[in-house]
């Protein structure tokens, strides 16, 4: 894709952004060419949001120049660069779920007929003929609630292009999507760029940079540390560029040596989504000691609700569930008991209470160690998170303070910290547990499963990401409609393989009945 | 080394969480204070004056001290038992209607139980304790096993505490005369006064030791870190193996209970017998000395304080100007208003920041294009 | 020692307080402390500032309203004002007595009045008031008696207590006087908060004939008034002017002039004839009770009956008439007042 970088759409020159005494930004230089898809990489905490915060108007520059189309210009608030012709794709939808896709696109900018009425006929037109234009297929009058999240992610797109924005940031758009819907993302932004376009696209997905973009500036520690032409690089590059050193994207480790023990054993289970699905049907599945199995699956085929009953936060509609022998508990409490510890997805509304401080969260799930009578031993909970700071290398982490304020990857090592030092742990559930995590903590969270299975832990991770269900398991299950499509040994399964029993191409013909809801289909 | 890590961090936190709990209401004050101060100038009056005047009548000279500790007094409990559930995540705005029923309870047991003063008092004040329970147990009660909301349930227990003690002071057990009240407690169950200028009594005492206590249990004890993580995040509360709905129940009666003891103290110490409708708003006072306090118990013998002592400089405000007891409650509403606004701020400047909190993909997304 | 530290905190504060007043005022300094319903009641303690108002105008007096926010700090209220240096303390309620009765004996130089409540004296240095309600009672009845088109009129108590039957036993009188004939219902509902329960009552004596009920029940009363214009019948208002809450249904209200015994209050301070100790009633010839008259129930009794009841209070201020009091009837008792009359049912078949 040929793009035309000798003439800037966007220039920023210099920028230096404080936070009080903390720098977040040095002297950061980086440029966009019309029609170019420039992809803004690094870890998390490198500071790349910030630096688009900036040129959206979120943030106010504390140094530095930003020159649109030339021209140097301010922006105090986000209304200012959409004016502008600058928009911004939100990794969490800015939409009202209540109202219509037209009436989200238009909320704002609403065409109005005489006394101010709203001209929902021609937003609706101006909607429709939006979506046409850029390959968007959306029905307009769909209420956003219903739509998926790729398709949501349309409607965020059209709401910017709506307001006529030639640039166009898309903040981390694929941490939501299934593969089938990054694929069409990609296409959209190509076709975007064609029109004449400019895109950033903020990302630590290494693939899917080389897969998209023109250019590439890598961001690490509040500085842009290079920025490379696609064809020029390699991920090994780009990955090095990140954390200033070579990563090994598939964790080193032995063959595994699953021991006798069956720690998950989970037969015929039933379990109901949230409308009433049978969203786990009758799913079977062991995992033993001393072996890492991953479960693969497209998102919203099961994988939530098995997660949450073997936790402990769903009650299963039938079948049964042992940890350890035994049969699951009535309470997570209960399952903790029984040796079950478990790495949610959802750091900040389950596994983690943001707010909190960092030994406060440390500290639950462990209550009775310290429990002295009546009374908490502060101290020898202090002085054990301290430890696990140190020993799971959480960066920026004080005892006091808050859980909310590390970097996503941070907070996962807290999760994992709290969970995995449980001496009585014999069963790991570990939930994406590299989601939103930069890669240099990406390894050594998987270094630390593979350590929990060498010790001889049975170990169950379940991740979209097939590069770290490749990377880690010793056995890979593919889940699909509620049910166990697949069990594979790792060393022998290729993802192009895996990927097809995730398609439910390969599904070994079960009528599952009626009741099964509708699945993800992928073309 | 490893002495050094021990000791520090106990003290620390203590000390910090202290410390916010004293310098954000500060502020708050400071800008009451100011819009205050340009509300009095407003009516034509010298805002130096009646501060002065509000200062002076609250803590100058022994009667007006002791009027600031009577009327503190009863905001010690109900802020106390506000500042309980808030801080757990439950907002029992119900504490009016617990000290109403509270109230009727020892009023009862104070007349119609003949004891000696050793068990009479203690027992007056359990039937207290035990009549806000019951009363916090439906809001609590619903809110635990269904999800009822308990703020509207709370809002409508309140009036109908008002009417069903009304109906025990003006039908059922109406004391003879004019009054709506039940008969005077006996003196076996009445609570030391102390002078002749004041109702303040022993439940003062009461109230502060209360108020330490709860403000250990908090700092120190298993259950009140519990509290705590239920008050954060309740969901991750009950993922880290706290049996949320049992603990969030006894906070909740707990709650309702001190917020009768408010009932006792005024029964008991400050009429010598149960009044129909006889609290002026103490428990909705309370929710704002829990707010100034941010819900540290000793906070609350803070905010308590300064809202008798606000109280009573009142009256000499009063006394000696022509402004009427409304500029006081005014002041009051100007704190809590800009410590709602604060609170807001935090929770926007805090929250409002998408990037740093993960979330889980939607789950309602199980159907995709084609 | 606590007594010393009494007199300093005092001092201090009187001082403090000295410091803020800006002119030496000739006229009296009052204080007035509201019941705890506070100002804004549009009944006694509205009233009792139109009394100061007229002190004011009058005498020159400076007062000032302090209104406390529960019973419970009646006496606290008083004791501070006592150190503050009032020529006297005003107050109305009934919860009032015991601490104003405490805070005299302890400031015996402090002058204080007490606004119908009480009919026994307080302490040396308190000035009590009652007003003859059972001479408004009268009057009301009289008019009700000689208004009524049913020949039936009715009574709708707060309590079955001494101080309501004393109204009943004025209003019975006077009904009695204007027309021998007439029956009068005598109700009481048990509580002076239910308004509801007012109506009721009501609506249950416009059943059984009556065509206007006197409501003496505190808040209870606007439900009397509510019953009267449901059922297209009057109501009769009791303590302050009640005439605008129904204006058409209210017949007239029987007043209690407390603002009159505040001002005769102040007036004792400024023409130096203050007598504490005493208990002083207020009924026609001291203007403390009356039948309102305003535009709200303009035309609703025959000017004839108006001319009449000036007649009638001629009679009362001479003496040939004397009201009777309940108090000083005993159970049984067959005949009352001056001239004799036939005592109620309630009265007659007392044991």
């Amino acid at each position: 894709m040929a793009s035309d970088t000798s003439k800037h759409v966007v220039e920023m020159r210099n920028i230096v952004k404080r936070f009080g005494n903390f720098t977040a930004i040095h002297n950061a230089n980086i440029t966009i060419g019309r029609g170019e898809i420039h992809a803004l990489v690094g870890e998390n905490g490198a500071g790349k949001s910030t630096l688009m915060n900036v040129l959206y108007g979120l943030l106010p520059r504390t140094e530095g120049d930003v020159l649109l189309r030339g021209k140097s210009v301010h922006f105090s608030t986000p209304n200012d660069a959409i004016a502008q012709g600058i928009g911004m794709v939100h990794q969490h939808f800015k939409l009202a779920p209540s109202f219509t896709v037209a009436e989200n696109i238009v909320l704002g900018a609403e065409p109005t007929l005489a006394m101010g009425r709203l001209n929902m006929r021609r937003a609706e037109t101006e909607t429709g003929e939006l979506s046409k234009r850029f390959g968007l297929d959306l029905d307009p009058r769909a209420m956003v609630g219903s739509l998926s999240v790729g398709l949501r992610q349309r409607v965020e797109i059209l709401k910017t292009l709506y307001r006529k924005a030639e640039v166009l940031v898309f903040d981390e758009p694929t941490a939501v999507l299934t593969p089938q819907e990054t694929r069409e993302l990609f296409a959209t932004m190509r076709q975007l760029a064609q029109s004449g376009h400019s895109i950033i696209f903020i990302t630590h997905k290494l693939r899917e940079v080389l897969a998209v973009s023109d250019r590439i500036s890598v961001m690490k520690q509040g500085e842009i540390v290079a920025t490379i032409d696609n064809k020029d690089v390699t991920a090994q590059e780009i990955a090095s560029l990140m954390v200033g050193r070579s990563v090994l994207l598939r964790v080193a480790k032995d063959e595994a040596k699953p021991g006798g023990r069956t720690m998950l054993n989970i037969r015929n289970l039933t379990a109901l989504g949230e409308r009433g699905e049978n969203a786990v049907h009758k799913l079977s599945l062991s995992v033993r000691s001393g072996e890492i199995v991953g479960l693969a699956g497209v998102q919203g085929n099961g994988q939530d609700e098995l997660v949450e009953c073997i936790a402990g936060l769903r009650q299963p509609a039938g079948g049964k569930i042992e940890i350890c022998d035994k049969p699951l508990g009535a309470t997570p409490a209960d399952n903790r008991a029984l040796g079950l510890a478990y790495v949610p997805a959802d750091r900040g509304g389950v596994g983690l209470s943001l707010q909190s401080s960092i030994w406060e969260n440390m500290t639950v799930g462990h209550l009775p160690k310290f429990k002295r009578g009546q009374f908490l031993s502060i101290g020898d909970a202090r002085a054990r998170a301290d430890e696990l700071i140190k020993r799971y290398d959480v960066r920026g982490a004080t005892l006091d303070k808050a859980a909310g304020s590390l970097s996503g990857g941070n907070q996962q090592k807290v999760q994992i910290a709290r969970e995995l030092s449980r001496e009585d742990g014999s069963l790991i559930i570990a939930e994406q547990p590299s989601q939103g995590v930069d890669i240099g903590a990406i390894e050594s969270i998987h270094r630390i499963l593979v350590e929990m299975r060498d010790a001889g832990k049975a170990v169950f991770v379940i991740s979209a990401d097939l590069d770290e269900i490749f990377s880690i398991s010793d056995r890979i299950l593919v889940i699909y409609r509620g049910q166990i499509v697949a069990d594979l040994k790792a060393s022998d399964a290729t993802q192009e393989e895996v990927g097809r029993y995730m398609g439910g191409l390969e599904t070994p013909i079960v009528d599952t009945g009626a009741s099964v809801k509708e699945p993800a289909r992928v073309c | 080394m490893s002495v050094e890590t021990l000791s520090a961090p106990t003290t620390r936190p203590y000390l910090t969480s202290l410390l916010s709990a004293v310098v954000n209401p500060i502020m708050a004050l400071a800008i009451a204070g100011i819009l205050g101060a340009l509300l009095v100038m407003a009516l034509g009056e010298n805002p130096f004056e009646v501060y002065w005047l509000l200062i002076s009548g609250s803590l100058a000279g022994i009667p007006n001290i002791l009027v600031t500790l009577q009327m503190m007094t009863p905001l010690l409990f109900t802020g106390l038992a506000v500042a309980i559930s808030f801080r757990a995540g439950l907002a029992n705005i119900g504490a009016e209607g617990q000290m109403l029923v509270g109230a009727l309870c020892a009023g009862i047991v104070g007349f119609a139980v003949d004891l000696p003063a050793l068990l009479h008092v203690p027992l007056c004040i359990a039937a207290a304790f035990a009549g806000g329970m019951a009363w916090a147990a439906v809001p609590a009660f619903l809110r635990v096993k269904f999800g009822v909301n308990e703020l509207v349930v709370c809002l409508m227990m309140n009036p109908i505490a008002l009417l069903l003690t009304g109906y025990f002071a003006t039908h059922v057990l109406k004391a003879p005369g004019p009054t709506n009240k039940l008969p005077d407690v006996l003196p076996s169950a009445k609570l030391s006064t102390f002078s002749f200028y004041s109702q303040v009594n022993t439940g003062l005492i009461l109230a502060l030791v209360l108020c330490v206590v709860l403000a250990i249990i908090n700092a120190r004890t298993v259950r009140g870190f519990e509290w705590k993580i239920i008050g954060l995040s309740p969901k991750f509360a009950y993922y880290g193996g706290i049996d949320v709905p049992k603990r969030a129940l006894n906070v909740f009666l707990l709650s309702g209970g001190v917020a009768g003891l408010a009932g006792a103290e005024q029964v008991m110490g400050q009429f010598g017998a149960y009044y129909d409708n006889f609290s002026p708003g103490y428990g909705f006072d309370g929710i704002a000395v829990a707010m100034l306090a941010q819900f540290h118990p000793i906070g609350v013998i803070f905010s308590a304080f300064l809202f008798g002592a606000l109280n009573s400089g009142s009256g000499v405000l009063q006394m000696m100007t022509g402004l009427t007891k409304h500029l006081v409650q005014v002041l009051q509403f100007i704190v809590v208003l800009v410590l709602a606004a604060k609170i807001s701020w935090d929770w926007l400047t805090h929250f409002k920041k998408p990037s740093e909190i993960t979330m889980r993909p939607s789950r309602s997304s199980t159907t995709s294009e084609t | 020692m606590s007594r010393f530290n009494l007199r300093a905190g005092l001092t201090i504060a009187s001082l403090l307080m000295l410091s803020t007043l800006s002119i030496a005022q000739e006229g009296p300094r009052v204080a007035m402390v509201t019941s705890e319903s506070g100002l804004g009641d549009r009944s006694f303690n509205d009233m009792m500032v139109e009394g100061m108002e007229r002190a004011e105008a009058d005498f020159n007096a400076e007062y000032v309203v302090i209104q406390p926010r529960a019973v419970s700090e009646f006496q606290s209220t008083l004791a501070r004002a006592a150190g503050q240096g009032f020529d006297i303390i005003i107050g109305s309620s009934f919860d009032m007595i015991e601490p104003m009765r405490a805070v005299a004996e302890a400031f015996p130089d402090q002058k204080f009045g007490l606004v119908d409540v009480s009919d026994e004296p307080v302490a040396d240095n308190v000035v009590s008031t009652v007003t003859k309600d059972w001479e408004g009672s009268f009057l009301v009845g009289w008019i009700a008696a000689k208004t009524t088109k049913t020949g039936t009129i009715g009574f709708v108590g707060g309590a079955d207590i001494p101080i309501i039957h004393r109204f009943f036993v004025g209003y019975y009188y006077g009904a009695k006087m204007a027309n021998p004939e007439v029956n009068v219902i005598e109700t009481y509902t048990g509580s002076f908060t239910d308004p509801a329960g007012g109506k009721e009552f009501t609506l249950a004596n416009v059943n059984q004939g009556a065509d206007i009920n006197f409501a003496v029940a505190g808040a209870t009363s606007a439900g009397v008034i509510d019953g009267a214009v449901e059922s297209g019948t009057f109501a009769i208002g009791v303590d302050s002017n009640q005439n605008y809450m129904a204006p058409g249904s209210v017949l007239t209200s029987m007043v209690k002039r407390v603002d009159t015994q505040a001002y005769d209050m102040i007036a004792s301070v400024a023409n130096d004839s203050f007598i504490g100790g005493n208990v002083l009633y207020y009924g026609l010839a001291e203007d403390g009770v009356g039948a309102a008259m305003d535009e709200h129930n303009a035309g609703l009794i025959d000017e004839e009956i108006l001319a009449e009841v000036e007649e009638l209070k001629g009679k009362l201020l001479s003496g040939e008439i004397v009201v009777p009091n309940y108090f000083d009837l005993t159970p049984g008792q067959k005949e009352m007042g001056t001239p004799p009359m036939a005592t109620p049912p309630s009265v007659a078949n007392a044991k």
